[in-house]
């Protein structure tokens, strides 16, 4: 029996929903703790592995308002971190192998180099997050930029613009699924992970 | 699949112990058994371990840390911070040079906002005046010859041409809708140009997807009213043609060659710069045909071939294509697997929209890895920089010296 887990956690995923960023904070300190042992031991410990975790945020975080939908979100993201983990290993793997065909002789300790994975793949889904939210409506996006930068609350955006709470809620809800749509447009997959998990479970 | 011997061999080869021949299984695991599979595999098992291992009490303050920049990617007025390490690595035909390459641009601030512009601040680095990626955009010519620009700015019905409704989707794709009967009209020819630093993607009337890379243009009927479906192109594209048997889909390379495809998706590099055209299948089937062949001498290629036309009208066959290569571009990267210096630089002056020069003879250098087409210039010569040449930016020209 594991005899660790987040006794709150329907009530943060609820709270991560609305945007909440302490909610988030918790819940990644829990769960960070128990990736980065399995990630030292599979990917191997420093750069890449912090990458792999840092990476299955990002995704936790841009589905923010679908996890208080998930049977199981602890199962869910550990197949979320699976997929980052599979992508940057097949991106090693195909990497060592073209190494091998420069020298028989490969110093051991040049294993040791790591592949452009971090830098292009990690880079360009911020990249391409940001470019997302730069390609919203105007109206979405001042009420996006209200909500995450400005960090007010769905309630002050709400009487800021002289609007509904209900709007405010809907065109963040609708806006952040613009964003993983257009990731998903550009190759990342955002989409995919939530509808893959359906079909397994 | 045995769960155990995926589990197995992803230990050895994290830890390094792994031997040739488990490689060689590890490999054909992850070529053969499904994505799905595997993910499946790997998380079960990392669910049972971690129910099994001691809980791990990391300082509260380096996660903060992380957390904070996690948070961080969604924020309008992003600071991206340091740019990651980029390792990219000069191949030397002889010997392994073991110089990885660790590159830190200082600092990077992004203004959102009209004036949007990115400021480098790197004393290393000779580039005053960064410039950004390309982007999408194109030009239309209708078949009046007026031009209409297509950009991130507007959306909806942009003309009438014959009797099909030129419409900007939602997504920013263009397509061509046809309304009553489209078998008495005559053909109306419509060109969609990008210039350099631009790229688009079409959905001819047939359905036919067409990628534009940057420097390209197609010229193609508003609707395909004939008996065949004609259409042209210059530079580079990569095609979803949609099946209709009764209609063969017709492609004129700059008046050098046609290719006749059967329901297919395929990349067509075709700049006059290069050292030959290319035409790269990834499935279904194209038949290719030199137009300065008056005979029958056509070839049919097979998914995973491409043929290269070069300059005397010869084609060959290159059965061994990595095929990421081909289709980087269209996902958004720079593949510079295998290229030279003036490969990588005469796609790096179509992207970015600027003229390379060398000093001197260009430094004989090739490449391995891959980098996104979302950077800044500066950003990617910071990559490539260390692998053995220098180089300043001057306005839009890139001086190259050894």
């Amino acid at each position: 029996m594991r005899n660790n887990f987040l006794h709150n956690e329907n009530e943060l995923l609820h709270q991560i929903a609305e945007g909440d960023e302490t909610a988030f904070k918790a819940l990644y300190h829990f769960y960070y703790n128990e990736l980065q042992p399995l990630l030292n031991k599979y990917a191997g410990s420093g750069v890449e592995s912090e990458e792999i975790i840092q990476e299955t945020f990002i995704r936790v975080w841009m589905n923010r308002d679908q996890l208080p939908s998930l049977d199981n979100f602890r199962a869910w993201l550990f197949t979320v971190a699976s997929r980052v983990y599979l992508t940057a290993l097949r991106t090693r793997i195909n990497y060592d192998k073209r190494l091998e065909g420069f020298s028989t002789t490969l110093d051991p300790e040049n294993k040791n180099l790591h592949t452009p994975f971090e830098f292009t793949h990690l880079q360009a889904i911020k990249n391409c997050i940001a470019d997302a939210i730069h390609q919203l409506s105007p109206q979405r996006k001042k009420i996006y930029e209200l909500s995450r930068t400005q960090g007010m609350s769905i309630e002050e955006i709400a009487s800021e613009l002289s609007l509904s709470k209900q709007t405010v809620k809907n065109v963040l809800q609708t806006s952040i699924r613009a964003i993983r749509e257009y990731l998903n447009a550009a190759g990342y997959g955002f989409l995919l992970l939530l509808i893959s998990f359906f079909k397994l479970f | 699949m045995k769960q155990e011997q995926l589990i197995y061999l992803l230990k050895r080869y994290a830890d390094k112990s792994i031997t040739a021949e488990e490689m060689l299984s590890l490999r054909t695991l992850l070529n053969e058994v499904q994505e799905e599979t595997l993910i499946e595999a790997i998380s079960d098992q990392w669910e049972a371990e971690s129910q099994a291992q001691e809980y791990n009490h990391s300082k509260p303050a380096d996660v903060h840390q992380q957390v904070e920049a996690i948070l961080l990617t969604d924020k309008l007025s992003v600071d991206t911070g340091k740019v990651r390490e980029l390792r990219l690595q000069k191949k030397n035909q002889w010997y392994w040079a073991a110089a990885a390459i660790v590159v830190f641009a200082s600092v990077i601030l992004l203004k959102w906002g009209p004036a949007s512009h990115t400021v480098i601040t790197d004393p290393h680095l000779s580039v005053q005046h960064d410039i950004a990626p390309g982007k999408e955009g194109a030009i239309l010519v209708l078949a009046d010859g007026s031009e209409i620009v297509l950009d991130s700015a507007g959306k909806g019905n942009l003309a009438l041409q014959g009797n099909s409704q030129v419409i900007k989707l939602e997504n920013g794709d263009l397509t061509y809708v046809t309304s009553g009967n489209k078998n008495n009209t005559e053909e109306v020819f419509n060109t969609m140009r990008t210039p350099a630093g631009n790229q688009y993607k079409l959905v001819l009337e047939d359905g036919t997807k067409v990628w534009l890379n940057a420097a390209s243009s197609i010229t193609y009927p508003a609707v395909f009213t004939g008996k065949e479906r004609r259409v042209k192109i210059k530079g580079e594209a990569y095609f979803e043609v949609a099946k209709n048997i009764s209609k063969p889909f017709l492609i004129d390379v700059e008046g050098r060659f046609d290719i006749q495809v059967l329901g297919t998706a395929f990349n067509v590099n075709a700049y006059p710069d290069e050292k030959s055209l290319n035409t790269t299948l990834l499935h279904g089937s194209v038949k290719i045909k030199a137009t300065a062949d008056a005979g029958n001498n056509a070839i049919f290629l097979k998914p995973g071939e491409q043929a290269q036309v070069a300059a005397n009208g010869n084609i060959r066959i290159e059965k061994n294509i990595d095929r990421e290569k081909v289709m980087a571009w269209k996902n958004g990267f720079f593949n510079f697997n295998d290229a030279d210096l003036q490969e990588v630089m005469r796609e790096v002056a179509r992207w970015y929209d600027i003229e390379v020069v060398y000093e001197g003879t260009p430094p004989a250098i090739e490449f391995v890895g891959k980098i996104s087409r979302n950077l800044t210039l500066s950003q990617l010569l910071n990559g490539l920089k260390g692998t053995g040449f220098n180089f300043k930016v001057e306005g839009r020209k890139l001086i190259i010296s050894k």
